[in-house]
């Protein structure tokens, strides 16, 4: 038992490498890993990055243009410091998106286990799942958000709502192949519990298509908390979001083009980072989706 | 030589008196295309005020018993004369006859009596003014209502209420239940409601039964002899000001009945623009009085000194032009009622003073100032950050507690335990009881007895002189001790219209359409 | 076949079960009610209960749900409390211009998209497929908002060549100066499909150009023109036909954002009004409807599938 365990650990530790061999020769995905390290240093350290306070105002130097002395990136309606704005947004979105990522995973994936394991709770969280992937997820998310009311916190539990089923499909489906596997009848044969089966033996199996879609819905999460925020029903101000900050700047877009163009420069580049990112991991932790 | 030119004048003459009546040259519909600041709910004018609302009917196609022109003064309309009885409890209305409804009825007292009863059932404003009297029929063409205390005002509550006591068929009202919407647009006015295609436009076609009233060109403010000008009027929603802005310059739309502040300078100094103001929103942040920390008057006054109404309204309206700094809380424009007592506390922006009265008032860290926001209104929202700034920098906690509008209203209305103040703006009124922000039972709940007495005083009193007096000790007693609202200042509403169009202007937070063309 | 469709069909009945009361609920969740909409925000609250009671909103919320089940199947979608029109018409007339958005933006994705990806697969490895599948990269991670907002501010702000916003009807001002306005909007949906067409298109090619029969073809020395046009692209055409469809369908869903920057009376700004506004019927019906074309056009799509595609078993 302990020779056939360290064979195993052995081999492990050798597929390992080679994913990680194989991670850094797909520069696109190293690009992508850059990025998204990028903007979590830069959410972290916000507050030594950032030049001014984010919501100090000098209401004087209301729509400042790019490079007035100290508004780099120029000002926005209440004089507060554009680049200061995107910085601290950084975390909103990084906040957003790995909460939502995270909580997604993690309550998805235990839906579709034990949907997978047990036949009558399969039949009414799956009925549940494609009734709530049926709605638009945009619509969806537009609705929770009005029954929640706007804050970060809602944008988090809302979206986590909107990604939750999709991610229980595709755990369930996984773990259905993983459920087939003789070694899994074996086990149960041996009376194994049910608890221990699912989360020993099956749920490893399934992390790695788990974890590639979690990677789509951080993605995801930062385009919709983006597009919410810009709607007006996501972040609220004068907390700076990328989302109400364009917001704020579609109403201005023929004379303050700077609070269209930042915000909108920073949140394609997070997207595509993420993106990339997610690419870069599925090739890796799951060739054969590709 | 002679002969040839005048055969070449006589045809010429033949050419132009041909053009002139063959149907090609009168082909062309004349389109007036406004854009709208939003879309209505509803027209239903009567049971809510709502500015855009008024703006498509009210004028166009619903009328009123009595009217104001251009001065302010109170002119008949559907009513031909009036009188007063002796201590102003009984006021008898003759009406115009023969005034037909867009669908070809005839306007009795019937009708004048179920329109005016309805709108004092809905209107809090009229049912206290006269005390919850109701109009009756005295015969075809007369109406009275007779009320136990007097007053001096039901006229100009009639002309001036933002929730229109606009005059419609009884079948109309007949047709729905008490307190519901009415589901026909029917009025007397010069237009008539054709269409409305939701989320794109309205559109208002000529009445062609329209019997004008008095002298014809004698038309001034929302009285007098009205003309339908075009054979379409269509009031669009753009939805943005980019879209404005770009439309009015283009021609798409002839007039716009809101101008951004920011895109004022755009139009500003075009002549093939006119722009049209008036001084017509009072901005201001609304206690709740009843509970929380601002129902410590001192709290109150520490959030007044610390304003800054300048950098409050620049924030919003980026244009000094645009606003006026005074404390009245009733309107330049309204002579009898504008008062500057108190104005030492207006506009104080005293950072240390504040700091001082919240610790007088006991203020600890753990408080917090929670301003209520609606998400959907970005003046009032950008207003709220700057006062939350203000209080941050004296060490006060504020936080913004943000709504959509609909959940805005029931937190408002029935979770007065969860906001101490919001911000929202007044038109200007007739008389200082018609203030929303004064009233006891409106949100903010202005239960003081000192002013509810003397703003009862004000409406029933007979002297206009004492009722003066009374109301100038009532302004500063509020400025120094009770502070129910603070006040901004006042802004100005402007709209803009191309210069080839005449008469479009902007009064009491609306724009009428006597809009024309210049050589029309 | 016509089992498999029965059973399908049958198959979305809880699927709308669920959508039904996951919309209802929500809808009544909300805080805030019509009559504060309607009444506007000066009114008081007495006024505002008065006016919940004639609307029926005090009903206990298992009796509203009840009637409007009932009312469903006798297919009557409820009634709207702001607009006139039965509900159908209502959602007809805003289906136009997101319909009319959608077909632009889908033939747009598609018109750009397929070539390229083809172009790409020929070219596969070199500098043409990576600049290609650079640029699907960029699609697939611009978000419609961010797109659209780019697009106003490069078309209608400097350039002045199209309008920023706003609807005209083909009926009113013809089929040229409606299009003007549904470009713009158009593209912004439609960009982030056309990346992903590029990418489906790539890879349904280089999986027909690895297949035996064309390595065959030339070895028998078939023109490579004639080879790709004959065989490779109408075997890839299952594969793009799919996600011409899918990317209708996500279409539909997305664009509420769209049609919120651009004006556009359609269904995705109608249910974003009537939320705002609680007009809870036209939520509740709008939303079922969408949900019903969502689970239909994956129906229909994967119908389609099967019949061009002999080697998809249906099971």
């Amino acid at each position: 038992m302990t020779d056939l365990s360290s064979v195993r650990r052995e081999l492990r530790r050798e597929q390992r490498s080679l994913r990680v061999h194989r991670f850094f020769r797909n520069r696109q995905a190293v690009l992508g890993a850059c990025i998204v390290l990028l903007m979590l240093v830069v959410a972290v350290f916000a507050p030594l990055l950032a030049p001014a306070d984010p919501l100090a105002q000098t209401v004087s130097n209301r729509f400042a243009k790019p490079g007035t002395a100290g508004y780099l990136l120029g000002a926005d309606k209440l004089g507060r410091d554009l680049l200061s704005r995107i910085i601290y947004g950084a975390r909103v979105s990084m906040t957003v998106g790995l909460s939502v990522g995270l909580s997604s995973m993690l309550i998805g994936m235990t839906v579709g286990l034990y949907a997978c394991y047990y036949r009558v709770l399969d039949s009414i969280l799956m009925r549940i799942c494609d009734g709530l992937s049926a709605i638009p997820s945009t619509l969806l998310a537009i609705a929770l958000m009005a029954v929640l009311g706007p804050s970060t916190f809602n944008v988090i539990l809302a979206l986590s709502i909107v990604y939750i089923p999709r991610m229980a499909r595709i755990s369930r489906s996984a773990a259905l192949v993983v459920k087939e596997q003789t070694y899994i009848e074996a086990l149960r044969s041996q009376g194994a519990s049910a608890t221990r089966i699912i989360w020993r033996h099956i749920a490893p199996n399934i992390l790695s298509a788990v974890v590639v879609q979690a990677s789509y819905n951080f993605a995801n999460s930062i385009i919709t908390e983006a597009a919410l925020s810009f709607l007006g029903v996501g972040v609220p101000a004068p907390q700076p979001s990328w989302g109400n900050i364009l917001s704020e700047g579609r109403e201005v877009i023929t004379k303050a083009w700077w609070m269209v163009v930042y915000p909108g420069l920073a949140t394609a580049i997070a997207v595509m980072g993420t993106n990339i990112f997610g690419d870069g991991l599925r090739d890796i932790l799951d060739p054969h989706t590709n | 030589m002679k002969k040839v030119l005048t055969v070449v004048l006589a045809v010429a003459l033949c050419l132009t008196a041909f053009t002139a009546f063959s149907p090609a040259a009168k082909a062309e519909p004349r389109v007036l295309n406004i854009a709208l600041d939003g879309q209505p709910e509803h027209l239903d004018v009567a049971m809510s005020s709502m500015d855009i609302a008024s703006e498509v009917v009210f004028g166009p196609v619903y009328e009123k018993l009595v009217a104001f022109n251009g001065e302010n003064q109170v002119i008949p309309e559907l009513a031909e004369s009036w009188e007063l009885s002796e201590g102003n409890t009984v006021y008898t209305y003759h009406l115009r006859q023969g005034v037909l409804f867009h669908n070809g009825e005839t306007m009795t007292a019937d009708d004048v009596v179920a329109s005016m009863n309805r709108w004092i059932d809905a209107a809090d404003n009229a049912n206290s003014l006269v005390g919850g009297a109701h109009f009756t029929a005295v015969d075809e063409n007369t109406v009275e209502i007779r009320m136990e205390t007097g007053t001096l005002y039901l006229n100009e509550m009639i002309a001036g209420l933002g929730q229109q006591a606009v005059i419609m068929p009884a079948s109309v009202i007949a047709a729905v239940g008490e307190g519901e919407l009415v589901q026909e647009y029917i009025g007397t006015g010069p237009y008539v409601y054709n269409e409305w295609k939701a989320d794109q436009y309205i559109r208002l076609v000529p009445f062609a039964d329209y019997q004008p009233y008095g002298a014809e060109g004698d038309y001034s403010g929302w009285g007098g002899y009205k003309t339908a000008w075009y054979d379409e009027v269509y009031f669009y929603f753009p939805g943005d000001n980019a879209t404005v802005v770009s439309g009015i310059q283009t021609g798409e739309f002839d007039i716009a009945d809101r101008l951004n502040g920011d895109d004022y300078d755009v139009f500003a100094d075009d002549e093939d623009f006119t722009i049209f103001s008036d001084e017509a929103e009072m901005p201001m942040l609304i206690f709740n009085k009843a509970e929380g920390v601002a129902s410590n008057a001192l709290v109150r006054q520490a959030v007044q000194a610390v304003i800054n109404c300048d950098d409050l309204l620049y924030a919003s309206y980026g244009n000094p032009d645009l606003y006026k700094l005074y404390s009245s809380y009733m309107f330049e424009s309204s002579a009898n009622w504008y008062t500057e007592a108190g104005s030492d506390r207006y506009n104080q922006n005293d950072p240390e003073a504040a700091a001082a009265l919240f610790e007088e008032a006991g203020w600890t860290d753990s408080d917090v100032f929670r301003i209520l926001v609606r998400t959907d209104v970005s003046d009032f929202y950008a207003q709220a950050q700057v006062i939350q700034e203000e209080l941050r920098g004296i060490g006060v906690n504020c936080d913004l507690v943000a709504y959509d509008a609909s959940s805005y209203s029931d937190v408002r209305n029935n979770h007065p335990e969860s906001w101490d103040a919001f911000i929202t703006s007044f038109g200007p009124k007739v008389l200082p009881n018609m203030n929303l922000f004064l009233s006891a039972s409106w949100a903010g709940w202005c239960a003081d007895e000192r002013i509810q007495s003397d703003l009862a005083a004000i409406a029933s009193g007979t002297e206009l002189e004492a009722a003066r007096q009374t109301w100038d000790e009532l302004q500063a007693y509020m400025y120094e001790e009770f502070v129910p609202v603070v006040k901004f200042g006042s802004t100005q509403l402007s709209g803009v219209c191309s210069s080839d169009i005449a008469g479009a202007f902007i009064k009491e937070r609306l724009v009428w359409v006597d809009a024309h063309p210049v050589n029309g | 076949m016509h089992k498999y469709i029965l059973k399908r069909l049958l198959s979305l009945i809880p699927v709308l079960f669920v959508v039904s009361l996951a919309i209802f609920l929500l809808i009544h969740l909300v805080p805030g009610d019509p009559a504060a909409a309607i009444l506007g925000e000066q009114a008081t609250q007495d006024q505002i209960d008065a006016l919940r009671e004639t609307l029926g909103l005090n009903e206990p919320l298992i009796l509203q749900y009840l009637h409007w089940l009932g009312g469903l199947f006798r297919g009557d979608w409820g009634t709207s409390l702001f607009m006139d029109g039965t509900m159908l018409e209502i959602i007809g007339s805003h289906m136009i211009p997101t319909l009319q958005q959608t077909l632009v933006a889908v033939s747009f994705a598609a018109l750009i998209g397929v070539p390229l990806g083809m172009l790409a697969a020929i070219r596969r490895g070199g500098l043409t497929d990576r600049l290609v599948s650079g640029f699907s990269t960029i699609g697939v991670s611009m978000p419609s908002f961010l797109m659209g907002l780019g697009l106003v501010l490069l078309f209608s702000v400097k350039l002045r060549w199209l309008p920023s916003s706003g609807y005209k009807e083909i009926s009113s001002v013809g089929f040229g100066k409606h299009f003007r306005y549904m470009l713009l909007p158009g593209i912004a949906l439609g960009f982030i499909e056309m990346g992903l067409i590029i990418r489906m298109t790539r890879s349904a090619m280089l999986e027909i150009l690895d297949a035996d029969y064309m390595r065959m073809a030339k070895a028998k020395g078939v023109s490579r023109t004639r080879m790709f046009m004959k065989h490779a692209l109408k075997n890839a055409l299952v594969g793009i036909l799919t996600v011409v469809g899918l990317s209708f369908i996500s279409c539909l869903g997305g664009a509420a954002v769209t049609e919120a920057i651009f004006n556009l009376p359609g269904i995705g700004k109608l249910t974003l009004n009537a939320v705002m506004r609680r007009d809870y019927e036209v939520v509740q019906a709008v939303v079922l409807m969408v949900s019903l074309l969502n689970v239909l056009c994956t129906l229909v799509l994967d119908l389609l599938y099967a019949l061009v595609d002999p080697r998809v078993r249906l099971n």
